[in-house]
């Protein structure tokens, strides 16, 4: 883990759909770099390539011209299997809705990733993983016994079990109510500031956004513009100029 | 709605695709066995006709005794007959002929076969009428020491006109000069029998005729009809000699052979049927799974205003429409296959002159609608439960996990399940008053309704059984492996009825592997406990000819052997019921072979007299000392009394008679076996070879000793019982196709799933073990609970028949070896659903909506 370095960025990266007349510009060649140890945040509006842009950092989705990288590592070098194993050890995903094995119990959930490799997860930090997200007496529930924020937590938890070098999040509170929201937000947040992990989320709320540490606006495929140390009124005062 | 119904059809393709590949499977089945015996049935409308093409009556002896394969064949008629029936007005022409079953031995001098139809003898009239037989090259046989061969054989054997062909009647093989090849009417052959034809004088030679004639075959001079001409030629014929027309003979012919016909048909359906009804459970959960993921779109159908009867109007017509297809299909593939099976007939040695297959119209309306009906039964419940997804179901996220209560399960399928067993005991162990046929058709109902049963209570057993099945799983496979068990227990239903279909497939293949293995156990221990000879001597292949009575002769002569016992063969009726008669040399045979008398003795039987199997003279309620009426064909009604009753395995026959008896009622003198004692000190082999130089010159015999006799027993069930696996293995095809279908249907509702395994770090590799260990988990289910089955059904079969002497043996090593070979299957039946998952593309997987 490069501490204080470059968890991951993307290099002239360029995303096109269809072809001819439909042809789309997912991403228009982006050039952005994500923090490690930092909350990161990506907004823009719907169609501006937010959730493209997460896609091609996480190795789900190929770009169709330019690079990127986790860490130092070309992920356009990688074949099928590698980019497996990268997601599985140096990547966590949290999704906005289904993100847990239903035929699992949430710390079987937690320590899939780890399961999957083979691997006995680190005992301490998992435990200390539960207790910042609050989940420790829903441990031995299985997905369809647990609230919906409860899920979000387990997934989070997960996400965080395995230490990847950077966890991505997208719309991670989108199918929540704002209580629930907010406080798998807060232990997001927690989970940067105390346990050093790196996120980065993809959100078109401004609440949510204003928990990272950094802002990124997206816009029909390229950045607009970017904002530290956001919060909700700055972020929405900076949309407003953005829509002008 | 209609429009809905296709566009929901063309949308569920692949999924209903493999449904409909059960059915083409099952109604290709059916159609290629009606389609390949209606073609051959007709073929052999037109042989039999050809028969009698220039004979318009036969004189033949009366026929006393029903002789199945003309064993113990009637008086021959005199030559005298043949100048009187001449001199009759109204007779144009009349030619005595003669038939006997020969052997043709090939160019090493060895049986040319052994095992299906036999080898016909028969003689070929110099005459220019048409008759059954017609020359197709070379010439006929005109004097002795030549023979004309039907194509067929000629073509196997690869003999050609002038080559020597030693031929094996009575006394061993004989030179002929292959003068020319025949056919009978269109065909090459008689229905895969061959003949050997020799003019008249050397057909009276051979067959040890001297003066006679076996039939006398008759064309009338024009005008004059033959039931006239039979009329007139009864007064002059001696008794039991009758005067019948050649029509009625050859329907006679056509009757018994399309009895015979029906008989391989029923078999054939019977193995179709079950192959459908393994089908119907595939469809059924197919149905059942379609409807599942499609609550949404049913519960807006039925937000939009359609009513309930729409909804299953809807399913049952997707149901019609597949049915409709997959039983064209079924047609198309039962006509390949009626061919497959002609090309099978003439490897067999059988040849089916150049006709069409015959496809009729009854079979296509068969075909469809066994087709249809079979799909539209199988889709009524998954239509009722589609019809009852109340509107609002449209609405919800997800859906509802009906937990229905498994108490109804288990009391209706449970209740199933007792009276399918009900049935079944009744019809084994029951004597019933309509006969075994029915008593076979009970069982067989009480099966089926035993195997449903058991597939409504199969829910129960699934998450006990995952567990056990799966229990290593987690530490030999890791993660894959406890996902694999997991989703295996989900939907106990779904799980459950697709192991169903597999279930009766491998209950079945137990139930005849248990009964093989117990036939092959009673015989090694009968062998065991009655055979006393050191070897005995036998006919090779086709039984009924027998052998010269001089190889007994000698071998007798031989300083090695000690004593032996010759055993004769042959049908008679007693108390006007035909059966068969077995008679055997008294002095020397209870050395030789074990049975158990019961009452009276058998030395008393070298007078004139019959032993009963004990069971046999029960049914004829006589006693010894009691007197029975015999009809031999030869000598007509003898009164003989019972001198003993027996029991024991090894012998075919009821009863039992002396060679003295036989030799004065029976018209052939042959021996069937002859039982040997070798002297102290002479070892088998020895022995052996001293009584291989008595019968080299007969290739018809062969010698056997207790081992050999064994392994032939052996061969023939595993014969019988190979040809029962290639027909089952259809069902458990069909069964794994269900298995592949169940995985793809719930791989596709587990899309999203996959897609997060394969998110957060699944490989492809572990992916596919995961779908591979869920599919072996259902077949393992699937086969446990059909070699159970299978193991209750082989055990009752064996108690029902153990007045018969069967014992029960069950074949440990086979039924694991069929339960290892169903986990395998399951590997296989993953294949295809396992690469699918594995590609699965995880960004459209994870996707939202």
């Amino acid at each position: 883990m490069t501490a204080n370095g470059v968890a991951a960025r993307a290099v002239g990266a360029v995303k096109v759909y269809g072809e001819g007349d439909a042809l789309v510009r997912a991403l228009d060649g982006i050039d952005v770099e994500f923090g490690s140890q930092r909350f990161s945040a990506i907004m823009g509006p719907s169609g501006s390539g937010k959730s493209t842009l997460l896609h091609c950092l996480a190795g789900l989705d190929e770009l169709t011209d330019g690079r990127v990288f986790i860490g130092d590592t070309d992920l356009a070098s990688l074949d099928d299997d590698q980019l497996t194993r990268l997601r599985r050890d140096s990547v966590g995903f949290v999704f906005q809705a289904y993100n847990l094995v239903p035929t699992l119990n949430a710390l079987e959930n937690i320590t899939l990733p780890t399961a999957i490799a083979g691997r006995k997860p680190d005992q301490t930090w998992v435990d200390q993983i539960i207790d910042t997200m609050g989940i420790r007496d829903r441990l031995h529930h299985r997905p369809s016994e647990l609230s919906g924020g409860e899920q979000q937590r387990v997934a989070a938890a997960r996400a965080l079990a395995g230490r990847p070098e950077i966890i991505f999040a997208d719309e991670p509170s989108g199918n929540l109510d704002s209580n629930s929201g907010a406080e798998l937000l807060g232990f997001m947040q927690d989970a940067v500031r105390r346990l050093g992990q790196t996120i980065v989320m993809v959100t078109h709320d401004p609440a949510a956004a204003g928990y990272a540490d950094r802002v990124v606006f997206l816009a029909d495929g390229v950045v607009v513009g970017e904002m530290v140390e956001p919060t909700r009124e700055r972020i929405l005062d900076h949309i407003k100029v953005l829509e002008a | 709605m209609w429009r809905a119904t296709v566009k929901g059809l063309l949308g569920h393709k692949l999924r209903l695709a493999l449904t409909a590949l059960a059915i083409t499977i099952g109604v290709g089945f059916v159609a290629g066995s009606f389609v390949f015996t209606d073609t051959l049935g007709s073929v052999f409308d037109d042989l039999f006709a050809g028969t009698t093409a220039g004979i318009d009556v036969t004189v033949r002896p009366i026929i006393e005794t029903e002789g199945e394969f003309g064993f113990s064949l009637p008086e021959k008629i005199p030559a005298s007959v043949l100048d009187e029936v001449r001199a009759v007005d109204g007779v144009e022409e009349a030619t005595g002929s003669l038939f006997w079953f020969v052997q043709v031995l090939d160019r090493n001098g060895e049986i040319a076969r052994t095992t299906g139809p036999p080898t016909f003898g028969a003689s070929w009239a110099d005459t220019d009428r048409p008759g059954a037989f017609s020359l197709r090259e070379g010439a006929r046989p005109t004097e002795d020491g030549q023979v004309a061969l039907d194509r067929k054989t000629a073509e196997r054997l690869g003999y050609g006109v002038g080559d020597t062909v030693r031929i094996v009647i009575f006394d061993g093989p004989e030179p002929f000069t292959l003068v020319g090849l025949a056919g009978f009417g269109e065909a090459d052959n008689l229905g895969g029998a061959g003949f050997a034809l020799f003019d008249i004088p050397t057909a009276q030679r051979i067959f040890k005729a001297g003066n006679t004639y076996d039939t006398i075959e008759i064309a009338a001079t024009t005008g004059v009809a033959p039931e006239t001409l039979v009329e007139r030629l009864r007064p002059l014929l001696p008794s039991g000699v009758e005067a019948v027309t050649a029509q009625s003979v050859a329907e006679e012919q056509a009757t018994a052979f399309k009895e015979a016909l029906g008989f391989f048909n029923t078999f054939l359906l019977v193995f179709a049927g079950i192959a459908l009804f393994v089908g119907t459970f595939i469809i059924q959960n197919t149905f059942r799974i379609i409807v599942a993921q499609r609550t949404r779109e049913l519960a807006l159908f039925r937000a939009l205003g359609a009513t309930r009867n729409q909804v299953v109007g809807m399913v049952l017509t997707e149901a019609a429409i597949v049915g409709v297809i997959a039983s064209g299909l079924g047609l198309i593939f039962g006509i390949v296959l009626a061919n497959v099976l002609a090309v099978a007939y003439e490897a067999f040695g059988g040849d089916l002159p150049e006709a069409a297959l015959e496809v009729r119209w009854r079979t296509v309306l068969v075909a469809l609608a066994v087709g249809v009906v079979v799909t539209l039964v199988s889709a009524l419940l998954p239509a009722r439960k589609a019809a009852s997804v109340p509107p609002v179901a449209a609405m919800r996220e997800v859906e509802s996990a009906t937990r229905r209560s498994m108490r109804t399960r288990s009391v209706a399928g449970g209740s199933m399940t007792l009276f399918g067993i009900v049935l079944g005991v009744i019809g084994l162990f029951v004597e019933l008053p309509f006969g075994w046929i029915d008593s076979i058709a009970l069982v067989g109902a009480g099966a089926a309704i035993v195997f449903i049963g058991v597939a409504v209570i199969g829910p129960l057993f699934t998450r006990p059984v995952a567990r056990i099945v799966g229990a290593p799983f987690p530490r030999l496979l890791a993660l894959p492996g406890t996902l694999a068990r997991e989703n295996s227990m989900r939907k106990p239903r779904r799980t459950a009825a697709t192991a169903a279909a597999l279930m009766i497939g491998l209950a079945l293949v137990s139930l005849a592997t248990i009964l093989a293995a117990s036939f092959r156990g009673t015989v090694r221990e009968v062998i065991d406990e009655t055979f006393r000879a050191d070897l005995v001597v036998s006919e090779v292949g086709f039984g009924g000819i027998g052998f010269t009575p001089t190889i007994a002769d000698e071998i007798a002569a031989l300083p090695e052997v000690e004593k032996l016992a010759r055993v004769r063969f042959g049908q008679a009726s007693v108390e006007g019921d035909p059966g068969f008669v077995s008679a055997v040399q008294t002095d020397t045979f209870l050395d030789l072979f074990t049975i158990d008398v019961i009452t009276g003795g058998l030395t008393e039987l070298s007078s004139p007299s019959v032993a009963l199997r004990s069971a046999r003279a029960e049914e004829l309620g006589v006693d010894v000392g009691e007197t029975v009426t015999m009809t031999f064909a030869r000598t007509g009604e003898q009164q003989l009394p019972v001198v003993a009753t027996w029991d024991g395995q090894g012998i075919q026959a009821s009863i039992l008679i002396s060679l003295e008896t036989y030799e004065a009622n029976f018209v052939e003198q042959l021996d069937s076996q002859v039982l040997i004692a070798l002297q102290d000190g002479v070892s088998i082999g020895s022995g052996r070879v001293a009584v291989e130089s008595v019968t080299v010159p007969y290739p018809n015999v062969q010698i056997q000793d207790q081992a050999d006799f064994k392994e032939q027993t052996e061969s023939q069930i595993n014969l019988i019982l190979s040809l029962i696996f290639v027909l089952l293995l259809l069902s458990v095809f069909i069964a794994l196709l269900g298995i592949t279908n169940t995985l793809s249907l719930s791989i596709i509702e587990r899309t999203r799933e996959i897609g997060l395994l394969r998110a957060v770090g699944m490989s492809r590799k572990q992916v596919r073990r995961m779908i591979r260990w869920e599919s072996v988990i259902i077949s393992v289910f699937g086969a446990v609970l059909g070699i159970t089955l299978g193991i209750l059904f082989g055990w009752a079969v064996v108690r029902a028949l153990s007045e018969q002497g069967l014992l029960f043996v069950l074949p440990g090593g086979q039924l694991i070896g069929a339960l290892f070979a169903a986990g395998v299957a399951g590997v296989v039946a993953a294949v295809l659903p396992a690469w699918r998952a594995s590609r699965l593309n995880v960004l459209e997987a994870i996707a939202y909506e």
